[in-house]
């Protein structure tokens, strides 16, 4: 797994329940657009990761939000200690809207 | 000023938005959600720069998937059984992907079967034979052609055959073949004038006598008794004293009073093109006579010679003996002018020094016409000592075409090693890698697909390319063997020159061969060294992550 990876699942496994935004992870892992986004269509690709199209207000277009599955937390809980993100237990994410 | 600051910054926006939705029309229909969603998240990055920056790795991204959508299977939504295999990114290999690859490959081998194409690469791979003779300490003077052809016409008592080889051999071996060459056919005794007049062999002493009873009239054989006794004189003095000499003035004495300087060049020209011919000889290595162009001058230092005559008139002509003055200066005049006919234009110096005097001579005596004549003379030699100098002035950049036809030829050789070795690579991992046998199970990355379709791309290209600058120099030897026409063989010598030495090495050129290639061999050492290190680095972090 590569070092972008983990710090993407990171970011997942500290608000497991949380919707997150593309941009929003970008900023936190530091990680480019063209790094990021291939990233989040494989782990989607394999049932890892729900994705969530979201409407903030009128007029503007709605935006791509992303979270673990139940799948996606399972994984991450197989993997070896030295490489696990601590997963934190569910809990209703504040932000942007609830599971 | 605001305002250009915010229209800037508008345009900048625009163009990112641009850019990402050009980039969702090639954009394959699985990753077109995920191009919608970069850009919807356009408006939300801060910073115009910023926003380009994400619309450009955006649609790099799409691009990828556009590009590996040709070779895989489009994606369908996958169930990963386990952590480990959810970061393996394997994808199905098309077969198509594998048909192309393998298309590639017989493309290649298919240019294999051409004579010319596979003349090329050989050609392309001596920069390494040569660079390995260099450390070795020896050079291939017989190649495998050569060797057969010499097995064939002592097989066969073929003595054309066997002068042949003797000319494109060295040391013994040569000195042999020519005896036995002579000794089947003794009107090929000049071959004995050809060796002896390029390099300096123990049986010199014997066939100068042979060779002087085979063509009295040349003066051949009398220079290469000069150089023999300037051999002996150096290598046992460590100088020569010409003066002193009367042995080597004896010799110089009758090469100057023959009547014509013959080095056997029109000779040597039919007897290279029959064998060629009869042995079907199409290897420029050894069609190709390099070491001929060394044979523009005749052996023996006749200059000093000429020097010694013309200080001798000088001397007469001071005492008032104009006539034994004019006959000093004649001899040489002679000598240089056959000297020039034979294709030696180190003679010119010796035509002018001698015609400047003759008419200077003749001026003195009052002989107005006489003086005139070599006055006409002496302006015919100079119009072809600058016709020479103009005719090396067009050699050079003939040289330098030479010179880059041979540096595309070495580049795609190694363009063909490389990318075949990758492409071989990139099977052996798709044949060994598979859980079953079965063709459909083939498992690879889309890296390595990528890779792949990118190796045997480049192996036809460089196939192709190796053949191209190839191509006209083969021309050149077609032509030779079918018509005899030697006007391009000198263009084909250069180009097998530059070829033996090393892609990149030029600049090394004038260290000398064995620096030269020393130090091309450090220059490929830590080049290699760099890249082991670099893959060595690469792997530690794949295995770091295949800790999964």
């Amino acid at each position: 797994m590569s070092p972008q990876t983990l710090s993407v699942l990171e970011r997942f496994a500290e608000r497991p329940t949380a919707w997150h935004y593309g941009y929003e992870i970008s900023r936190e892992t530091g990680l480019k657009s063209g790094t990021l986004y291939p990233i989040l269509m494989r782990l989607a690709k394999y049932g890892l990761l729900e994705t969530k199209w979201i409407t903030m207000e009128k007029g503007v277009p709605p935006r791509h939000t992303y979270r673990l599955t139940a799948k996606g937390v399972e994984v991450l809980r197989e993997l070896p200690a030295g490489v696990r993100p601590r997963v934190r237990a569910r809990r209703p994410a504040l932000s942007p809207s609830g599971a | 000023m605001m305002m250009k600051v915010h229209r800037q910054t508008i345009h900048r926006h625009k163009v990112a938005a641009a850019l990402l939705r050009a980039a969702l029309n090639i954009a394959p229909a699985h990753a077109a959600e995920w191009g919608r969603a970069m850009l919807g998240e356009l408006r939300h990055v801060e910073g115009d720069w910023s926003a380009l920056m994400w619309a450009v790795g955006g649609a790099s991204v799409l691009a990828r998937q556009a590009f590996f959508s040709l070779f895989m299977r489009s994606n369908a939504q996958h169930i990963a059984p386990s952590g480990g295999e959810v970061f393996a990114k394997e994808k199905p290999m098309r077969k198509s992907t594998l048909i192309v690859a393998a298309a590639c490959l017989a493309v290649c081998l298919l240019f294999f079967t051409a004579p010319a194409f596979r003349q090329a690469f050989q050609i392309s791979l001596e920069q390494w034979s040569s660079l390995a003779d260099a450390f070795h300490g020896s050079y291939r003077y017989a190649g495998p052609d050569l060797q057969k052809l010499t097995q064939q016409a002592r097989q066969n008592h073929d003595a054309e055959g066997l002068a042949f080889a003797a000319m494109r051999c060295c040391g013994n071996e040569s000195a042999q073949l020519a005896e036995e060459a002579v000794t089947l056919d003794p009107r090929l005794t000049w071959v004995y004038g050809v060796l002896g007049a390029r390099n300096s062999f123990s049986q010199r002493d014997e066939w100068i006598p042979k060779l002087e009873a085979f063509d009295p009239q040349n003066a051949l054989p009398h220079l290469m008794l000069a150089s023999q006794i300037e051999w002996r004189q150096i290598g046992q003095h460590g100088a020569m004293n010409f003066e002193a000499t009367a042995d080597w003035q004896n010799a110089m004495a009758a090469a100057f009073a023959s009547p014509k300087i013959d080095v056997y060049r029109d000779r040597v020209n039919q007897l290279d093109h029959e064998v060629a011919v009869r042995y079907g000889l199409s290897d420029p290595y050894e069609a190709q006579m390099e070491y001929f162009l060394s044979l523009s001058h005749v052996p023996g230092n006749s200059r000093e010679y000429a020097k010694l005559l013309l200080a001798n008139g000088d001397h007469l002509a001071a005492r008032g003996d104009y006539e034994g003055a004019a006959r000093q200066y004649l001899t040489v005049a002679h000598f240089g002018e056959n000297s020039r006919a034979s294709g030696d234009f180190l003679a010119v110096p010796i035509l002018e020094d001698s015609y400047k005097r003759l008419a200077a001579l003749c001026e003195k005596r009052g002989d107005q016409s006489q003086a005139q004549i070599f006055t006409a003379r002496l302006a015919d030699v100079e119009r072809a000592r600058q016709a020479n100098i103009a005719a090396n002035r067009d050699f050079v950049p003939r040289n330098r075409i030479e010179q880059r036809d041979a540096e595309i030829l070495e580049f795609s050789g190694i363009g063909m090693i490389l990318f075949g070795g990758l492409l071989f690579a990139c099977a052996v991992i798709a044949i060994i890698h598979p859980r079953s046998g079965r063709f459909s199970t083939f498992r690879v990355t889309g890296r390595m697909t990528a890779l792949a379709f990118g190796s045997g791309a480049g192996l036809v290209v460089s196939s192709v390319v190796l053949y191209l600058s190839y191509r006209p120099y083969a021309e050149i030897i077609r032509t030779y063997l079918r018509d005899g026409d030697r006007s391009h063989m000198r263009d084909l010598a250069f180009f097998v020159d530059h070829a033996e030495t090393p892609l990149g090495a030029g600049s090394l050129y004038q260290m000398g061969d064995i620096s030269m290639y020393f130090w091309y061999g450090v220059i490929t050492m830590c080049a290699v060294a760099l890249v082991f290190c670099t893959g060595k680095y690469f792997l530690q972090q794949r295995r770091a992550a295949a800790v999964v």
